[in-house]
């Protein structure tokens, strides 16, 4: 019975020995650990142990072995120039509003669709909605590798698309790839890095358009299709010409 | 999102050019926990918190703590990821662990059988052999000494939680470095 009633008191203090050990435990906490630790020897072995363990650690954690290397320079020199240093984010309250405003002209031009089905502008916008919206959410993974991409998105959405590389020439590189909501979630997002900016190209399923340029909310939209596919490509409008990018696709995807 | 809290200690970088200088000083212990992750992934896990922690600098409070914070965002990341490619973080024997400090040798100190004659090699091994989740969170205690409710808020757990594994992950250790101890000083009286 003794055995048993020092095993289930053992138990209890045992929730208290980490911060007993260190020096998180309340007062009355630590009045009886101390007060248990006296009669019971399996309690100290088990102290003494974590404690052995923590201070092991912090001795020999500096050490190069344990502590790992530092930060590569290539690296360090990488986030010192992100992009995100230069350009002034908005405030939060600021942010909710912009994101407000991008869903009230995502819902205005999905119900604008439906009564303009075909409308080359009325589509851009509805994916340049998208494309800001998920500019500002995704973060850039890649460079990615298409092959793996287009398996994903195969395998996980049963999205069949050939995805265009990046191109150093062009200063390209793939960063991500998503399933846009449109077209009943059928239609595949591909987010790419041009020279910095990032730039959106969707393929659509089982529709045909004629080529068309569109500039839409401040974006410019290159749409052409290929093999009952619609592509089309987001940028933000900013002076720069889109159609080595939009060749470079289209050689990709033919 | 809510505003993340971290009471206490050092770095408020209210300055936007502050705030990055601030957070590239906590690069190289950012980039060794995103080592311990997944080493093929450090770099990515690295630039991925940098990126989310300057557009959400808005949401960090100055006055608390910027490397909580940007452990926070690298953790979520890194648990992002391991959601997206559908796998299991945590892997933890529980009861093998609970066994740990039963089946430890009893007839020498601790302290002496530790302090004595552990080395770095041994403890790297050691360290290796940790399920992840026991080895981060005593990582967070004893080297980043973060607090409880620090460690809590970046592994996104309860405090209770934080105590149990840091407990176990100490006395695991223990094990292992008691059991590479004994296996030296056998392989040593051999030879």
């Amino acid at each position: 019975v003794g055995i048993l009633i020092r095993m289930l008191c053992c138990r209890e203090i045992h929730r208290l020995t980490t911060p007993y050990i260190d020096a998180e435990a309340s007062q009355t906490d630590l009045a009886t650990v101390e007060r248990h630790l006296r009669r019971c020897p399996a309690c100290q072995r088990r102290i003494a142990a974590e404690r052995a363990a923590r201070d092991t650690l912090k001795r020999h954690c500096r050490s190069p072995l344990i502590e790992g290397p530092a930060a590569p320079e290539a690296l360090r020199t990488k986030l010192a120039n992100l992009p995100g240093h230069t350009i002034e984010l908005p405030a939060s309250r600021w942010r909710q509003v912009a994101v407000a405003a991008i869903l009230v002209v995502a819902c205005t031009v999905g119900v604008l669709a439906i009564f303009t089905q075909g409308s080359a502008t009325v589509l851009a916008a509805q994916l340049v909605a998208d494309h800001v919206k998920c500019v500002f959410a995704t973060a850039d993974r890649g460079p990615l590798d298409p092959g793996q991409v287009g398996d994903r998105l195969k395998s996980q959405y049963g999205l069949d698309v050939r995805v265009p590389p990046g191109s150093a020439a062009l200063g390209l590189r793939l960063v991500g790839a998503r399933r846009c909501l449109s077209s009943d979630g059928r239609t595949a997002h591909l987010l790419y890095s041009w020279s910095g900016e990032t730039i959106s190209l969707y393929v659509i399923p089982d529709d045909n358009r004629p080529p068309a340029d569109v500039h839409v909310m401040g974006h410019d939209g290159r749409l052409w299709s290929r093999h009952n596919r619609t592509y089309v490509l987001v940028a933000q409008e900013t002076g720069r010409d889109l159609t080595p990018v939009v060749g470079h696709m289209q050689r990709a995807t033919w | 999102m809510p505003v993340l809290r971290f009471p206490t200690r050092p770095a408020s970088p209210a300055d936007p050019h502050d705030f990055e200088s601030a957070a590239l000083a906590e690069l190289d212990a950012l980039y060794r926990a995103a080592l311990r992750l997944s080493p093929a992934e450090a770099d990515d896990l690295v630039q991925d918190t940098f990126v989310k922690a300057i557009r959400g600098r808005a949401r960090f409070e100055p006055g608390t703590n910027l490397r909580a914070w940007l452990f926070t965002i690298l953790m979520n990341t890194w648990r992002n990821r391991r959601r997206d490619a559908g796998r299991d973080p945590v892997d933890v024997d529980s009861e093998r662990v609970e066994l740990a400090a039963v089946a430890a040798d009893t007839t020498a100190s601790p302290e002496d059988l530790l302090l004595r004659s552990t080395l770095d090699a041994d403890l790297k091994a050691a360290l290796d052999r940790m399920p992840p989740a026991f080895r981060e969170a005593v990582w967070l205690r004893d080297v980043e000494e973060f607090t409880y409710a620090e460690i809590a808020r970046i592994l996104d757990v309860p405090v209770g939680t934080v105590m149990s594994r840091i407990s176990r992950g100490r006395r695991q250790l223990y094990e292992y470095l008691t059991a590479q101890g004994s296996a030296v000083a056998s392989a040593g009286g051999r030879g």
